[in-house]
């Protein structure tokens, strides 16, 4: 499966509550729409992704001083959420070379991530969202 | 037929089923519901004190370092160390050991030092890929990956499906068809290292559980030496026959280690939850639920240490096995799906272990040979 394939919706409290209260997965974004974070909304999640993404825009990471502000987010309903952030991780570590930066500062919630190969002769992807 | 548990093995389970409830169950109360391995300081914590009580590798052999139990108690305790959320795919989330891959036990002495003492240590991970696109069932016919011998390497060529953790994998064993005039007599096994050029995990198979997920992985011109072949030349479809056949009793073993848990919570929720003024547990219709559960339950348990008995006294074993295989792993589905009925809706919440089980259990009737296929070995013997 290809990463998010969504436009990212810039976030506001009011459009914020039509977000599925369902587990999923999904990526915060900063203003050139380059991924601050993949994050994953499991089944003891109160209010499932409405809660996660809402969080990021109102709890204390939006606040916590660091250049990169989040702007926009984008989802995906997903009972397999487990797997499909792990395979959103590793895609995103393969094609980037690195996590994404919230991501790198809160290691220790990921999961294990495996590794995919490039095709031969395939370059890496440069810039951009996976 | 006794089955009466000798002194050793009602220790060994007792332990295991204290370890169960008092170190795993309350450690996952925290952890999400599909969640398949436990933080790292939990797991090495874990593990310090399995090694502690002697329990350490309890499937491998005394020969590279295990406490060599026979395959009763091995399946004893498979069935108790599943009883758990995880435990089905993770039993304990593998803090007893992963015991390596069994086909392993066929290497040579390089090999061993390479790949199965490592693994065995838990330092090295591995995969098993015989499953292709042309079909699982029937291996022997549907192998399409070729190896070509070219000097001292062969060189592998096709694609893989359905392979699980191969992403997370340092090596896996590769069953490829290295004489295309031959059927069964015509496939090799050969050890693959996850670095070597032209092995490729392609991409995920998202599919019911989030354990060990299984991947697509291809070889393109994928070139591994000669002492990476394990054990004959085209003598490999007979190392995976015989160590899937064995490894199914354990894996029946740990289906009905999670149905044993569905029926405890049917019961004690059948004992407490009152409807139009009674108890759950005073309607027949739930009665028989849980009774029909027992039913499925016993006979799962005899069959699977029937087929564990006659292996461990050196008799053919593989009609049992295929029986104890389709008998266990469907009769588990039934147990839970009752569990879940006498739950109501509750027993579909992610709030109980049961939706987990029921998902899972439902790839135990198609994993490690369909229950069709379990069928065709039975009427083989039956019939011909
Ligand atoms: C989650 C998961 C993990 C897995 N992990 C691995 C792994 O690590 N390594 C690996 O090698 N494989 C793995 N497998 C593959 C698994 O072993 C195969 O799916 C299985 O052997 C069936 O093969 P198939 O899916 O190609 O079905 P097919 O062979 O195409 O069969 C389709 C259906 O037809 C039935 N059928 C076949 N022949 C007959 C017949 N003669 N009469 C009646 N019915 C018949 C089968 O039972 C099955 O139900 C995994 C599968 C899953 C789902």
């Amino acid at each position: 499966m290809s990463g998010i394939t969504k436009p990212w919706t810039a976030f506001d409290p009011g459009g914020a509550k039509r977000i599925p209260g369902t587990v999923g997965v999904y990526e915060i974004g900063d203003e050139a729409g380059k991924t601050l974070y993949i994050g994953c909304a499991g089944g003891r999640e109160p209010f499932g992704l409405r809660g996660k993404i809402t969080g990021h825009f109102t709890g204390p990471q939006a606040a916590d001083g660091s250049p990169a502000r989040p702007r926009a987010y984008r989802y995906e309903v997903n009972l397999q959420y487990l797997t499909r952030w792990i395979e959103l991780l590793t895609q995103h570590l393969e094609a980037q070379g690195g996590l994404p930066q919230w991501n790198e500062r809160a290691r220790s919630e990921l999961p294990r991530l495996g590794r995919f190969h490039r095709a031969a002769g395939v370059p890496a992807p440069s810039g951009g969202s996976p | 037929m006794d089955f009466l548990m000798t002194d050793q093995q009602r220790l060994i389970i007792e332990t295991i089923r204290r370890f169960v409830q008092d170190e795993i169950v309350p450690l996952e109360a925290h952890l999400d519901p599909d969640a398949f391995e436990l933080p790292e300081e939990e797991f090495d914590r874990l593990v310090g004190m399995v090694k502690e009580m002697g329990f350490w590798n309890l499937s491998v052999p005394t020969e590279f370092g295990g406490p060599g139990l026979d395959l009763v108690t091995l399946t004893l305790a498979a069935e108790e160390m599943s009883q758990h959320r995880a435990g089905l795919y993770a039993p304990c989330y593998h803090v007893f050991g992963h015991g390596g891959l069994a086909q392993l036990y066929e290497a040579n002495e390089d090999q061993r030092q390479r790949y199965l003492l490592p693994l065995i240590r838990g330092e090295k991970h591995a995969f098993f890929a015989l499953t292709e696109p042309s079909g699982g069932s029937d291996p022997a016919r549907a192998i399409r990956t070729t190896a070509v011998r070219d000097g001292d390497h062969w060189v592998l060529n096709g694609t893989k499906v359905f392979i699980s953790g191969a992403d997370q994998a340092d090596f896996g064993l590769v069953f490829a068809r290295s004489d295309p005039a031959q059927g069964r007599a015509g496939i090799t096994c050969f050890i693959v290292d996850s670095d070597t050029p032209g092995f490729r995990v392609r991409r995920i198979i998202h599919v019911l559980r989030s354990t060990e997920y299984p991947c697509e992985i291809e070889f393109d011109e994928c070139r591994v030496p000669e002492c990476n072949v394990l054990g004959e030349v085209n003598k490999g479809f007979t190392i995976a026959n015989d160590r899937l056949t064995r490894n199914r009793i354990p894996y029946a073993a740990g289906s009905i280690g999670v149905a044993v848990a569905a029926q405890r919570m049917a019961i004690r929720w059948a004992k407490q939850r009152e409807t139009f003024g009674d108890l759950l547990a005073h309607r027949q219709a739930i009665q028989w639920m849980i009774v029909d559960n027992e039913i499925d339950l016993r006979t799962s348990r005899w069959l699977t240490l029937e087929a564990a008995s006659k292996a461990d006294c050196g008799e053919p074993f593989r009609f049992e096995t295929a029986m104890a295989k389709v008998v266990a792993t469907e009769a588990a589905g039934r147990v839970v799906d009752r569990a879940i009925q006498v739950h109501g809706g509750l027993g579909v919440t992610k709030d109980l272990p049961l939706e987990r089980w029921y998902r899972e259990l439902r790839i135990r009737r198609i994993g490690e040979g369909p229950s069709e296929v379990q069928r065709i070995i039975m009427a083989r013997d039956l019939l011909y």
